[in-house]
């Protein structure tokens, strides 16, 4: 698809205001970097919290989990809402879409409440959600999962179903198909929407916080832990934390850049 | 002998557009064109002989059996579509394979090396990917994963339409030479009403969703079997006229706005007086002025003069008027124009063959 890149829309008659703009917001995002650069490097060593090697293990397990299971529920989710032309889709999609709309804080409490009668409870006795790392995972993946569809619904829309009768005229079964056909098809878009539900799980805050709370080695991660590090004072410890999610978001968006781009 | 293929009073409707009622057979190892200008349902026929829409009457049936009642993978049919569907994701070679894969089965390497030598895919098959191949060398390639299943039925959607026109003639060829030598069951469609009549054993005229005649291509040349189908195949030279006389073996015509006579093989359409008359523009011939006339031309033979010279690649068409405002078009070589010395206003002799001259009924 080389002729996209080749296709500039031509210059807009308001183009230097729109560069001006663009100068504008790159400076401030910059400045806020720089913000925590020079925070981090002033204060006293480390601020006696939680080892760093440890909250960055926490987030990266929790955040993979999340995304796994998001993974797991999203995709079958994304591949019949991609080919349903039931009515009842559109109720489904609205339904979807509203961990996303909500505020984290506003997701967590909801799943404080379902976690407190029947069936949420028994899954709170089984596996110990809350103040507990599957807490963690469990508001990391409501929080998630929606983006996952959206994102993977998208690949597969993108896949033209009659491939998928052709194959089927060939002989290939329902799961040769989607294993053979569909799946490889929507590769590069189901991997920017895992990549992207990394990405905003390991930053997740407000939805961890609200069912997980900052226990130190069971619950605390990243995100939460600059929280902590805020309220007790030691602002170079959380500008320290800030920045390790700013070099991990980083790496993750620029794989996400390399994913893309290799789409075409 | 049960057909290869049925179609029994096929009806189905997609949003405003109606298919059918139509009816087809195809015998074993016909080659069958379904020829009709874009928007004439042509692919939406297809598509529902391979089973993938559900008629609303009437039903498919393949070597007896109703298509629907048949898994698809059983059917053994293998499709070409227009924008023959090869996969981006696998290189040249498993793309090829793709189709035999789907199956679980072994690739025959004997059979893939007979058919890439054949479709001349030998230079291009170990490219990675089907991006870089040229459109004809894609389509060669989804050919040749079609035919390496070993199908019972060929279905073939425009497969020289995207082609470039120096190419086609080839590519027509080689499907013409794949059927002489493997003799598939195959349904190829197309716009191109000379790509119809090059391929095709049986033509099926589609227009507006409907099976307007299914003849071979004689028939189909010969005799239209009504006024849409010789629009369709051959706009020029269509009258209205009056039948006159009926005698032994020949109809006396009058067309309706001359005093221009005309006689025919045919015997007349329907009982009514009134007709269509036409003939081929490559069926009337332009007489050398100076020669005498042979008996059997002598019949209908119309002076008129040129109105004007249409210079097409190795043809000359002329469109004549006879002095009472028949108009007719005819195509002759380049050289027949030189020495019939034919410029725009001159005048000219055109005979018209009894034989050629068909009759429909008027619309």
């Amino acid at each position: 698809m080389t002729a996209r890149r080749e296709d500039r829309p031509p210059a807009a008659p308001t183009g230097s205001l729109a560069a001006t703009t663009a100068a504008v917001l790159v400076g401030y995002l910059l400045l806020l970097l720089i913000a925590l650069v020079r925070l981090a490097a002033t204060g006293p060593g480390p601020g006696g919290g939680t080892p760093l090697a440890q909250l960055i293990l926490t987030s990266v397990i929790a955040a993979v989990a999340a995304t796994v299971l998001a993974l797991l529920l999203g995709v079958p989710t994304a591949l019949w809402l991609a080919r349903t032309r039931l009515p009842i889709r559109r109720l489904l999609s609205t339904v979807l879409d509203l961990p996303t709309m909500l505020s984290p804080v506003a997701v967590g409490t909801a799943i404080l409440l379902f976690l407190r009668q029947p069936p949420g409870s028994w899954l709170d006795r089984g596996v110990g959600v809350l103040f507990g790392f599957a807490g963690v995972i469990l508001a990391q993946l409501t929080v998630v999962v929606a983006l996952v569809v959206r994102a993977a619904e998208a690949a597969f829309a993108g896949v033209d179903p009659r491939l998928e009768r052709l194959a089927e005229l060939y002989g290939a079964s329902h799961w040769r198909t989607l294993i053979k056909v569909t799946l490889p098809l929507a590769r590069p878009g189901l991997l920017a929407a895992s990549i992207l539900a990394f990405a905003r799980a390991l930053g997740e805050f407000g939805a961890t916080v609200t069912v997980a709370g900052t226990i130190p080695g069971r619950t605390e991660t990243l995100a939460t832990g600059i929280f902590l590090a805020l309220e007790s004072g030691s602002l170079a410890h959380a500008a320290r934390l800030a920045l390790v999610l700013v070099a991990a978001a980083t790496a993750v968006l620029l794989t996400l850049r390399v994913v893309a781009g290799r789409r075409a | 002998m049960t057909p290869a293929l049925a179609a029994n009073g096929l009806c189905l409707h997609l949003g405003r557009f109606q298919l059918g009622p139509l009816d087809l057979v195809i015998g074993d190892g016909e080659y069958l064109v379904l020829v009709g200008p874009s928007g004439a349902g042509k692919t939406v026929l297809l598509e529902t002989l391979l089973g993938w829409h559900q008629p609303d009457s009437g039903g498919v049936s393949l070597s007896g059996r109703p298509v629907a009642s048949i898994p698809p993978g059983q059917r053994r049919i293998a499709y070409v579509p227009q924008d023959l569907g090869l996969l981006p994701h696998l290189n040249v070679r498993s793309n090829i394979t793709w189709g035999v894969d789907c199956r679980g089965q072994k690739v025959d390497q004997k059979f893939l090396a007979t058919l890439t030598e054949v479709l001349a895919l030998e230079t291009v098959i170990d490219r990675p990917s089907p991006a870089t191949l040229s459109r004809g060398e894609q389509q060669r390639v989804t050919l040749c994963r079609a035919l390496l299943t070993g199908p019972r039925l060929l279905a073939i959607d425009e497969p020289c339409a995207a082609l470039d026109p120096h190419l086609r003639r080839g590519f027509q060829l080689l499907l013409r030479k794949l059927h002489h030598e493997h003799r598939p069951t195959v349904v190829h469609i197309t716009h191109d009403r000379e790509e119809a009549f090059l391929l095709g054993e049986t033509i099926g005229v589609l227009l507006g969703g409907r099976l307007h005649q299914l003849a071979d291509p004689r028939t189909l040349y010969d005799r239209p079997a009504n006024a849409a189908v010789a629009r369709f195949l051959s706009p020029e030279n269509l009258w209205p006229g009056q039948v006159l006389t009926i005698c032994e073996g020949h109809t006396v015509l009058r067309l309706d706005d001359g005093r221009l006579t005309l006689e025919t093989e045919q015997r007349p359409p329907c009982d009514r007086e009134t007709v269509l008359v036409g003939i081929r523009p490559e069926e009337v011939m332009l007489l050398h002025p100076d020669r005498p006339l042979r008996p059997q031309v002598q019949a209908n033979v119309v002076t008129a003069h040129v109105r004007e010279l249409l210079r097409l690649d190795g043809r000359v068409q002329a469109d004549l008027e006879t002095d009472a405002g028949v108009r007719i078009v005819t195509r002759v070589s380049q050289c027949a124009a030189d020495d019939l010395g034919l410029r725009a206003g001159c005048e000219v002799r055109a005979s018209l063959k009894a034989r050629s001259i068909y009759l429909l009924p008027s619309d």
